[in-house]
């Protein structure tokens, strides 16, 4: 089992990854490169990995065309990853739509798995106010059937839903202090010792087993002369 | 203070004397000198039973995991093809055994084939494209190359020395690219002659002086002798 499984894999027994980092640390290309190499790995036809971006501006592939909820179900049939960019003025209902339709498919076809993420996730989910009845089903049921929920924000968040559904926290660089005593509360995660060792080392993060309870520093991902992939089509099922 | 020696019985009905760490010895002063070494060796060169941790702070490669399988694969039955060696020289034990693991091998191929021809054939003439397939387990595919083989070196002929490296190369690369090629075919639903690209191959191949005049002949109507015969309408 590696760390790519553990972030992506909905084997219905690991919950959420949640990767946190201020703008600049690096999170989009670890989430580019480790969905890269995830989907390069992973076989099964049933699998798809639905990256929403709210700001509209991250792509998996180059050539990968980012498309709107509206198509997302047609885009899926031939298609194993798809980058949803939601209408800016109706952000969380398209989202929602988005986790119904995956919920939908899924009873629909028993075998079929799926990796939602979504980007900006601060901004659906916090402790101020209560996630929409999507969201919380994708957080909390999402699991048994195969659906995970990756949530990827500038800040970590802290929401009931959440916190007890949380498998491991990929943790980039945040300075604010606030934010590691909260961590340390909610998730029994201390940023503290990391700090001064991150700041050497850009883009590196730290590894948090919520389970375990053990942190590992993570080196900056090597991916030195690695081939940009194109996204591949979904096999046929027949 | 601990005891440096203590005295005790084994079950064999021997004597024997324990340090003060447990270890057993035969005679006291071995047991007392081991006490004595445990004691004054400086705490930290106690063996520690427990295998150093290392420190949190150390850092570590994010792990990928091992890359996926190959997609394509070379059956084993082709790789046990090998070139014959120089015909007019005496075989060692070795050669002939290789020999006869190709013959056996390209005898496989043959009789695999013959089954792929089956199944058409029976596809064919049911007329029924999904029909069940026509395949054999691979102890059987075995036993019929190792009758073949056998009755084949009786009458002195072995296949293995009739083929050169060339036939292997072009066998080789043929199930090369041809095998993925086949397969892509297969799971997109199109043919290799149809398109912009297909086309073009396939006006090639037309021009061919053996082949082209049948895959001509596959795309022109069927039109009946009668009807292409010109109608005098005069004779009426």
């Amino acid at each position: 089992m590696s760390m790519l499984d553990d972030l992506y894999l909905p084997d219905r027994k690991r919950l959420s990854s949640m990767i946190v980092g201020r703008p600049g640390s690096g999170k989009s290309f670890f989430l580019e490169h480790t969905i890269r190499e995830f989907m390069k790995r992973n076989r099964d036809k049933n699998f798809r990995l639905i990256y929403i971006c709210p700001k509209q501006e991250m792509t998996l592939y180059p050539k990968e065309k980012p498309i709107t909820p509206d198509k997302l179900e047609r885009h899926l049939r031939k298609n194993r990853t798809a980058v949803v960019y939601p209408d800016a003025d109706f952000v969380e209902a398209e989202v929602d739509y988005c986790i119904d339709l995956v919920f939908a498919i899924q009873q629909a076809n028993p075998d079929f798995t799926c990796t939602v993420c979504l980007d900006d996730a601060q901004t659906f989910i916090s402790a101020r106010s209560s996630a929409s009845a999507p969201l919380r089903r994708l957080a909390l049921t999402g699991r048994s059937k195969g659906i995970r929920f990756v949530p990827v924000s500038h800040v970590p968040i802290f929401s009931k839903d959440l916190e007890g559904s949380t498998s491991y926290i990929v943790w980039f660089s945040i300075p604010v202090k606030l934010y590691h005593r909260d961590a340390m509360i909610r998730y029994g995660f201390n940023a503290e010792p990391h700090i001064e060792k991150m700041a050497e080392q850009p883009y590196s993060f730290v590894w948090f087993d919520v389970t375990q309870a053990r942190s590992t520093l993570m080196l900056p991902l090597d991916v030195k002369g690695e081939k940009v992939p194109q996204a591949e089509p979904a096999p046929d099922p027949q | 203070m601990a005891d440096y020696s203590s005295k005790f019985e084994r079950e064999d009905g021997s004597i024997g004397f324990v340090a003060s760490d447990g270890s057993e010895f035969d005679t006291r002063p071995a047991a007392y000198r081991h006490s004595k070494s445990l004691e004054e060796a400086p705490p930290d060169a106690v063996p520690d039973s427990e295998p150093p941790t290392e420190p949190d702070d150390a850092w570590t490669s994010f792990d990928f995991g091992s890359e996926t399988a190959p997609s394509e694969t070379v059956p084993a039955i082709l790789k046990r093809v090998t070139p014959a060696g120089d015909p007019g020289r005496k075989k060692s034990k070795r050669e002939l055994k290789a020999e006869r693991q190709t013959n056996g091998a390209i005898l496989g191929i043959v009789y695999r084939s013959g089954d792929h021809l089956l199944t058409g054939y029976r596809r064919m003439m049911l007329e029924d494209p999904k029909a069940e397939a026509i395949t054999h387990t691979d102890e059987d595919y075995v036993w019929i190359s190792g009758v073949t083989n056998a009755a084949l070196e009786d009458n002195g002929f072995s296949i293995g020395s009739a083929i050169g490296t060339t036939h292997i190369a072009l066998v080789a690369n043929t199930w090369w690219f041809g095998s993925p090629l086949y397969r892509i075919h297969q799971e997109s639903e199109k043919s290799p002659f149809k398109g912009r690209v297909g086309g073009t191959v396939r006006r090639f191949l037309e021009r061919l002086p053996v082949i082209g005049p049948r895959l001509r002949k596959r795309t022109q109507p069927n039109i009946p002798p009668e009807l292409e015969e010109p109608v005098d309408v005069d004779a009426r």
